[in-house]
């Protein structure tokens, strides 16, 4: 990491609330949700289904469409044009030179990102065009050099390849040159490695942080894998039901996690080789967002939960340490008792 | 682990045609399962684990006859499976069951719970009217559901209460083999921790056998007495779980244990090249080799056959002095 650069803020997100409108229901996916990513700083994003981890992902992009999705606060993004841009407030039409440009985005699985209907290098070339006004020709020279620099075996055949030819982890490269592409400030990574193989993830993870120090880009990395969140990323944001519970630098805040919620999660996982350890399962499930539980919304699967205030009052997210915040009323009782 | 091998794989083949025009001529083939031998004593757990396509899936299907394989034998108990008659077979699938992976796919959303964890019941003729009853709410107590679940539809519960119904409705005939195919992978970590700590529970009160087929090896290395590595249909290194975690003998049992990330980042990390061979046409030699970072031109030569490095931890691999 570039930890002597002063920190400068890329992208600022403030109170950040996404509601689904489901007939009469609505159902709060992403409630207050604020937080600075560097300029070529690698933010993991972590959390189970339904906490918001990727809701909050997709409005970064103005993605949520906006008949179905109420999204408000405020995503600041300093363009590559100088400008400064509210993702959530902007046109449609503003959004779409956003997209590819600033800021591109690879999901999980890359099988249904691609057209399966056309060649590889039309795809990548596609892209080149549009972001980049490129002509054809051009479009795929780039094309072949960004799939060579993504370490692709035979890249002449892989651009005249349909996607189902290919192997997962040679699709997830191929979504990886198209986000590149455009040469973006930002990547947002949804869970970019889940549909593949331990051996290709670890591949396209290495891939992942040379790029990102190579073109100084940034990185927001969703994940629900503490481990392989913990080799990628420099800071976690923590999320359960819909908020930031936990936020800090790693590996600290998985060494020494101070929200009940993180702690519960790191004692969950089976370690393996010399760090094998007994399961302890967090007891329940996760939250309906529609019926979120009063107080903290972790409270009742919380061994640490205090009747008459944790049920009762919701907790703010308090500085712990510098660049440390913790959402929980007890988390100095907690770590005194575990101490 | 006790005496003599409840389940014993003998050169387990499976081989899948490839056919080509109007008369589908058969014009190769897919090498999903090459000669598979290993036993699971009772009370033991086998982990199986291995990379999409390495034919570990078909491994426990082929197992349980769900595939049918192409050669090879399997001895439950002594008798050959593979042999057996349908009706015989029946019975055997009273001592042996299977829980799948993805429990939104597993069961009949029209049916309710108490029915799904019934059925098995009812298709062996073990139990009918409140005798039925009575068995079914126990073996939702067992896996720690609520007696007023068998009246719920699959719709009404979540991924994790799901897996808990298969695991009921597989443990309702009182196997005494059970193939868990990924049982957790499609669920939350919180709840997975759930499911692996039930799995253990009822492993250690009821005493079955299981072959426990995972890509997760820190899940594996909890639950199982032993650990077979399979890569492309073969088997490439088997013995006692710590032993095969802690120090593997086989260089793609090393490769895919320094590719699993841990919270801890001190493990010494190896990049494999490259992608999994396509079975149709697997390397000559030793399979892996083509990815090894170990591999000598013999390896290309000569194919690799499974032997004893220490006291029940075997390897298929031409090299001594690696990993």
């Amino acid at each position: 990491m570039t930890a002597a650069a002063p920190y400068v803020p890329l992208i600022t997100v403030e109170d950040l609330e996404v509601v689904f409108q489901a007939g009469a229901l609505s159902v709060k996916a992403v409630r207050g949700v604020s937080f600075t990513i560097g300029k070529s700083e690698i933010l993991a994003l972590v959390g189970e289904s339904g906490s918001g981890k990727s809701s909050t992902g997709l409005a970064m992009l103005g993605l949520h469409p906006p008949a179905k999705v109420e999204v408000s606060g405020a995503i600041h993004i300093r363009c590559k044009d100088g400008s400064d841009l509210d993702v959530v407030s902007a046109s449609e039409r503003r959004l779409r030179r956003l997209r590819g440009n600033d800021v591109a985005m690879i999901f999980q699985e890359p099988m249904s990102s691609l057209n399966p209907v056309h060649r590889i290098g039309d795809q990548i070339a596609e892209v080149l065009r549009l972001h980049r006004s490129m002509p054809r020709s051009k479009a795929w020279t780039r094309a072949l050099e960004l799939l060579t620099e993504l370490g692709v075996a035979s890249p002449e055949k892989c651009l005249a390849s349909y996607p189902h030819q290919l192997s997962g982890g040679m699709r997830q490269r191929v979504m990886i040159a198209m986000a590149l592409g455009g040469e973006p400030a930002l990547l947002i990574a949804d869970e970019p490695t889940t549909a593949l193989d331990v051996t290709i993830q670890a591949q396209i993870v290495d891939l992942l942080k040379a790029l990102q120090q190579q073109n100084h880009m940034a990185m927001l990395f969703v994940s629900h894998d503490l481990g392989l969140v913990s080799q990628v990323a420099s800071r976690v944001l923590v999320m359960y039901a819909g908020e930031i519970v936990e936020a800090g630098p790693l590996p600290d805040v998985f060494r020494r996690p101070r929200m009940p919620y993180t702690r519960a999660l790191m004692r969950s996982r089976a370690g393996l080789g010399a760090a094998r350890r007994k399961i302890e399962p967090i007891p329940g499930n996760v939250p309906n967002l529609v019926h979120l539980p009063k107080g903290c919304a972790f409270h009742p699967r919380c061994p640490y939960s205090l009747p008459g205030l944790c049920d009762v009052v919701p907790p703010m997210l308090e500085v712990a340490a510098e660049g440390w915040s913790v959402r929980c009323h007890r988390w100095r009782e907690v770590e005194a008792a575990e101490a | 682990m006790t005496a003599g091998p409840l389940l014993q794989v003998r050169h387990l083949r499976k081989y899948y045609d490839i056919t080509k025009g109007l008369f589908s001529r058969v014009v190769g083939h897919v090498h999903a399962i090459e000669d598979v031998s290993f036993d699971i004593a009772a009370r033991e757990v086998l982990g199986l684990a291995g990379e999409s396509g390495s034919g570990k899936t078909t491994i426990g299907r082929a197992v349980l006859r769900l595939v049918e394989a192409t050669s090879g034998e399997v001895l439950f108990d002594g008798t050959n499976v593979l042999d057996l008659a349908p009706r015989a077979l029946r019975d055997f699938r009273r001592s042996a069951q299977i829980i799948f992976q993805d429990p939104y796919a597993s069961i009949d959303p029209t049916m309710t719970v108490g029915d799904v964890v019934a059925e098995p019941l009812r298709v062996q003729s073990l139990a009918k009217g409140s005798a039925l009853t009575d068995r079914v709410e126990r073996l939702l107590a067992d896996v720690s559901l609520p007696a007023d679940f068998m009246r719920r539809r699959p719709a009404d519960l979540s991924g994790g209460q799901r897996q808990r119904v298969v695991i009921a409705r597989a443990l309702a005939v009182e196997p005494r083999f059970i193939v868990a195919d990924e049982p957790v992978s499609s669920l939350d970590v919180s709840i997975q921790a759930q499911i692996i700590r039930l799995l253990e529970d009822l492993e250690e009160q009821r005493g079955f056998s299981m072959l426990f087929i995972s890509h997760d090896l820190a899940i594996m290395e909890y639950l199982s007495d032993r650990i077979a590595v399979v890569y492309l249909g073969r088997l490439m290194e088997i013995g006692p779980s710590s032993e095969v975690i802690a120090r593997p003998r086989h260089p793609y049992t090393e490769a895919l244990i320094s590719a699993v990330p841990d919270t801890t980042n001190g493990r010494k990390r190896i990049i494999l090249k490259g992608d999994i061979p396509s079975p149709v046409a697997p390397p000559s030699g030793c399979v892996f080799r083509t990815r090894c970072p170990y591999a000598l031109s013999a390896c290309s030569q000569e194919v690799p056959t499974l032997r004893e490095v220490s006291p029940g931890h075997a390897k298929a691999c031409l090299r001594d002095d690696v990993p």
